[in-house]
């Protein structure tokens, strides 16, 4: 149990929620789909949750594999799935995503 | 983006002040926080936080005068730069950029002046604005240094942990104290290129909600009471959003300075650093692997003095490059950004110049 009484995977739900609200809001970026390698895109992953690229692949865990974990972190994670790859996640497509490789066929699947 | 220009100054010399008393970030966030208190340091990225005590009314102006005063000393050239620093007689103005002043009326500025005994003959100009304050506080002191054709000093100081709530888990372990001051002198054939962005329709995802006019302060003004989000604050106490100022940041600032880069044509290589407005590591982090600047570049002062709001940037120059802007001539993109929502940005060459560094009060 964590902030405001909340188990984890809800808080991170609650907070993710807020930032969806904020990226609604945003003016919206020209979504520009393009083919993203995949040992590029593990690389970005790694940058983003700051972990080690090289201990990093698609079947890392990569909430786990991040240096610390938070909603800034995720909210990245968003936002270059958005902004480098096209891909806009709703929270619960987003919260179903446990590895990187997850992420990767998301990715891949939006365009 | 805006973007301007002003030709012909360059800076004398800077100095920052911070309080001697130092906050443990663990120890004062264990009570909220519990064990996760080392996993917010992680992310935040700050250790330790300089505040004033307290009850103690030390202010962001005593800082910010002793910063200027310790400039001021005369110090044999050899240790602080090949730059001398002008007599305080030859200082034509003074801007005060600070949301935290002694007092509404008068302002901030006309009392530095007299402390530091500035001949009246003088100008005097408060300015407000948050952690996008430094950036703005050169463009205009730049700005008037040209106009009245003297030095202008620049000082920029903050003492946000009075209006910090500790029972806020958004805000209570970010702030810290400081003051500074910045010499800018007219001359010289230098360019400084700025760039500012407003989006004040944001305005409410960091503020202040109460104790001025649109809300004044009352006799409930001092009561601690839980807010919407879970924050336990007085209505005089800082809020923060801290999602939206990260959404708004890592989503206009990289472009921003993108922007700036390429209209006074300076590359990432080219550039020597990165000064960031010290608010949260991960978030400082992520705009400069945007631009594909190295991190090298990307000075860090906040895990020693927590985020200072405009003060930031002349705290870390001073801190983390003292020595090196003595003596030799620094390729900068500085970049504020904050409460207002705004982004204020700058380009432009610094050092050398004289910098006693970061000094303590008392």
């Amino acid at each position: 149990m964590t902030k405001l009484g909340l188990k984890k995977p809800e808080l991170e739900r609650v907070e993710l929620e807020k930032l969806e609200s904020e990226r609604l809001e945003s003016e919206k970026t020209e979504l520009q789909a393009f083919e993203i390698e995949e040992t590029r895109f593990v690389g970005e992953i790694a940058d983003i949750i700051e972990a080690d690229p090289q201990g990093l692949s698609l079947e890392s865990d990569f909430r786990e594999s991040a240096d610390f974990w938070s909603s800034l972190v995720g909210f990245s994670l968003l936002t270059f799935l958005e902004e480098q790859c096209g891909c806009v996640l709703s929270i619960d497509e987003f919260l179903e995503c446990k590895t990187v490789g997850d992420l990767y066929v998301k990715a891949r699947g939006r365009r | 983006m805006r973007f301007c220009t002003v030709e012909g100054v360059v800076i004398g010399g800077l100095c920052a002040c911070v309080p001697s008393n130092e906050v443990d970030n663990e120890i004062a966030g264990k009570g909220l926080f519990g064990d996760e208190v080392k996993n917010i340091i992680k992310a935040t990225g700050i250790q330790t936080r300089r505040i004033c005590p307290p009850g103690s009314g030390v202010t962001a102006l005593d800082l910010c005068v002793a910063a200027a005063k310790k400039l001021f000393e005369k110090t044999p050239r050899s240790v602080h730069s090949s730059r001398s620093v002008p007599s305080i007689d030859e200082v034509g103005g003074i801007l005060f950029v600070t949301q935290t002043p002694d007092h509404d009326i008068p302002n901030n500025s006309s009392r530095a002046a007299y402390l530091l005994g500035l001949s009246s003959d003088c100008a005097a100009v408060d300015t407000s604005f948050g952690c996008s304050g430094y950036v703005y506080g050169l463009w205009l002191g730049a700005s008037m240094a040209r106009s009245i054709e003297a030095p202008i000093l620049l000082l920029d100081g903050e003492t946000h942990s009075y209006f910090t709530s500790p029972k806020d888990r958004g805000t209570s372990l970010l702030f810290g104290d400081a003051g500074t001051a910045t010499l800018i002198l007219p001359g010289g054939g230098e360019r400084w290129h700025f760039g500012f962005l407003t989006d004040g329709s944001r305005h409410d995802v960091l503020m202040i909600p109460e104790g001025r006019s649109r809300r004044p302060f009352n006799e409930r003004s001092l009561e601690y009471k839980t807010w919407p989000d879970g924050g336990v604050r007085r209505p005089i106490d800082i809020y923060m959003d801290g999602m939206a100022v990260f959404n708004f940041v890592v989503r206009n600032v990289p472009g921003c300075l993108a922007s700036l880069m390429e209209r006074c044509g300076v590359t990432a290589e080219e550039l020597d650093l990165l000064l960031l407005h010290q608010a949260n590591l991960y978030m400082m982090k992520q705009v400069a692997k945007k631009l594909k600047i190295p991190l090298e570049k990307m000075p860090v002062s906040l895990d020693r003095y927590g985020n200072s709001s405009s003060a930031t940037i002349p705290v870390t120059l001073c801190s983390e490059l003292q020595k090196p802007i003595a003596n030799k001539s620094f390729r900068v993109l500085a970049s504020g950004f904050g409460a207002g929502l705004s982004i204020s940005a700058v380009s432009m060459n610094l050092g050398p110049c004289a910098c006693p560094g970061v000094i303590e009060y008392p």
